[in-house]
């Protein structure tokens, strides 16, 4: 499953919508409880943990994104 | 979240954008973030055949949501009520865990009182026994969080179990089936108070709907056999057949084609059958036609087969492996019933009964005591992150932790504590002061704040320090951010709201984007209500600090 697929099931929206600039600013959804729900399925996906400062301070599925490749994932 | 669990959520996305009519409408209630459950309690409701509207209500004011006559459940109007609490935030346990007793006692009564006053089933959900505990101990310990959450489990059994108006669900069998390990995520509850995993709620909304399935009669009446992809393995659901006819069950089959018989090998089938339709008709046809002939109702048609599910009606997927079928339909707990007998052995008596307790009372009981203290450069960050996270209750669109610090000087960061707890730095202040008028353009408050007069508190201790500096009015200015609802609510009913120095005048002013203070509210002057301000605690709890700190407490 990519980062898009998983950040569009969980948001709600179209995976076309999703680019590396999307957040909570441009995507709606992108609630805090949708923030969390989405790092922790990215956990899940991809057998993996967030710290508390990652959590807290990524605000993009390009960071999103940074934060996995830093962590050893490729995710298109 | 597990790729099934995926599919669930996004098959209930899918559903949310064409909702057929709803059926029911659920409100649920808890003391924490509930909403991870409304994808599974929907979508089982759904295949349950009762489509639901479901509205999730404050966290954390189960007693004052259900003891208050207008607001959440007033606009919800639930045919079903869901609540749930847990004893980790019910306070410390007490001996005996008594304390925590009292207080999921009273949320209890609370929600049996507004379920009768709407009509409304209960659904109350049962606190599993919290993962902390006192060390390996703990089991043998008499006032261990072992022992003490079961004897509140147990009271809440008594209470709550022989009522027929109401269903019990247990969380704690939710937590033990995913397990300690998986059932909790650490930064969930940190960040948004949401106190399992999705593997949890998953099952939670499972077993609440088909509870309530089962108490509006939408349980399995008959289950149809797909007949098109069993041909050779039918007889491994003999044994599953039989006990479902033992418990009442009707068993029919459908298939497509008027030779099918002869080409499934399945004539094994012909003596647990109660009826059948072999042809070429559509599918649909076929089992309204099963449904008159059994006379049972549509919705309660179970289908089961190795084809995909189609909707409706509510479908059991059985495997590649026909060996398994028969596991697999008795898993499906098509035989779920209610108890025809229910459990009604409690003598333990409920710690308050329903006309014993006001909302007033609550809130006054709570013991909400309000800390005031200046912002430095150093706390800016803290209290940033208290705005940027106070959507319910803010004036207006968080502004950024640099803005914040602009102009330090102006806030007041607010501690909240009540005899449940302490909730730490929970809101902020920012007053704007010029000439004889205070406006107060920032007030946010975090939610587990909310509905335990915290909001009036406030204000009321900005008249007081207004007064005491001689300043005439204090003005909170306000505009609508499509989340601040509670903010909103509240201001727009600030007549309840008594200045603490009645030479003050307290205001609210609506404002839009594009026009400043389009309408102004008066709170009024009346003394009728007294003065909130607590000096003696006040002047207990402040001798060490500035003087802009200060503590007051709530009454009502």
């Amino acid at each position: 499953m990519t980062l898009t697929e998983v950040v569009a099931g969980v948001l709600e929206v179209d995976p076309a919508e999703v680019t590396d600039e999307s957040g909570p600013e441009t995507i709606g959804t992108w609630t805090s409880l949708r923030h969390l729900q989405l790092v922790v399925t990215l956990e899940e996906v991809y057998g993996l943990s967030f710290v508390f400062e990652e959590i807290r301070d990524v605000r993009s599925v390009g960071e999103l994104r940074t934060v996995l490749r830093a962590k050893g994932t490729e995710t298109r | 979240m597990s790729a099934v669990l995926f599919a669930r959520r996004t098959r209930w996305q899918a559903l949310t954008r064409q909702p057929p009519a709803p059926a029911l409408r659920v409100a649920l209630l808890a003391s924490y973030t509930a909403d991870p459950l409304v994808p599974y309690l929907g979508l089982g409701l759904h295949d349950t055949g009762l489509p639901a509207m479901l509205a999730v209500g404050p966290f954390q004011q189960v007693v004052q949501q259900c003891l208050a006559t207008d607001g959440f459940l007033a606009e919800a109007r639930p045919d079903v009520l869901v609540v749930a609490q847990r004893l980790e935030e019910a306070g410390d346990p007490g001996p005996s865990g008594d304390a925590w007793a009292a207080e999921l006692l009273a949320g209890a009564e609370a929600a049996v009182t507004a379920a009768r006053r709407h009509g409304a089933l209960l659904v109350y959900v049962l606190p599993p026994v919290p993962a902390s505990r006192y060390g390996p101990a703990d089991a043998m310990h008499a006032d261990g969080v072992t022992a003490s959450a079961t004897a509140v489990r147990q009271r809440l059994r008594d209470r709550l179990a022989g009522d027929p108006w109401v269903l019990l669900v247990d969380a704690d069998e939710a937590v033990r089936a995913v397990g300690d390990e998986r059932a909790y995520h650490p930064a969930l509850f940190r960040f948004a108070k949401v106190p399992y995993t999705e593997e949890v709620f998953a099952r939670l909304g499972t077993t609440t709907a088909a509870l309530v399935g089962c108490w509006f009669g939408a349980g399995c009446r008959a289950l149809v056999l797909d007949g098109d992809g069993l041909t050779g393995g039918a007889v491994h659901l003999l044994p599953a057949l039989r006990d479902l006819r033992a418990a009442g069950v009707r068993v029919a089959l459908r298939a497509t084609g008027v030779d099918w018989w002869s080409s499934a090998d399945a004539t094994d089938l012909l003596s647990v059958l109660d009826g059948w339709v072999t042809d070429d008709r559509p599918r649909a046809d076929q089992l309204a036609e099963i449904a008159d002939e059994l006379d049972v109702a549509p919705a309660q048609l179970v289908l089961a087969g190795t084809g995909p599910a189609q909707s409706p009606p509510r479908h059991v997927a059985l495997g590649p492996d026909p060996a398994g079928w028969s596991d697999e339909l008795r898993a499906a707990g098509l035989t779920d019933r209610l108890p025809a007998r229910r459990w009604s052995g409690g003598t333990s008596r409920p710690a308050v009964t329903p006309t014993e307790l006001s909302l007033d009372d609550f809130v006054a009981g709570l013991d909400v005591h309000v800390d005031y203290r200046p912002v430095t450069a150093d706390g800016v960050a803290e209290v940033a992150e208290v705005v940027a996270r106070a959507h319910d209750f803010a004036l207006a669109p968080a502004p950024p932790a640099a803005a914040l610090a602009e102009r330090a000087a102006d806030l007041l960061a607010i501690r909240v504590r009540d005899r449940l707890g302490d909730y730490g730095t929970s809101g902020l202040v920012a007053l704007d002061r010029a000439g004889d008028r205070w406006t107060v353009d920032v007030f946010s408050l975090s939610c587990p704040v909310l509905g335990k007069g915290v909001e009036a508190e406030v204000l009321r201790e900005l008249t007081r320090r207004a007064g005491a500096a001689g300043v005439g009015e204090v003005r909170v200015r306000w505009a609508d951010t499509g989340r601040n609802g509670t903010a909103r609510r509240f201001l727009s009913e600030l007549d309840g709201v008594a200045p603490a120095d009645p030479r003050v005048r307290l205001r609210a002013a609506h404002t839009d984007a594009d026009n400043d203070a389009t309408a102004v509210r008066a709170g009024t002057t009346t003394t009728t209500h007294r003065a909130t301000t607590d000096r003696a605690t006040a002047d207990r709890t402040t001798t060490d600090r500035t003087a802009t700190d200060r503590t007051t407490a709530v009454r009502r």
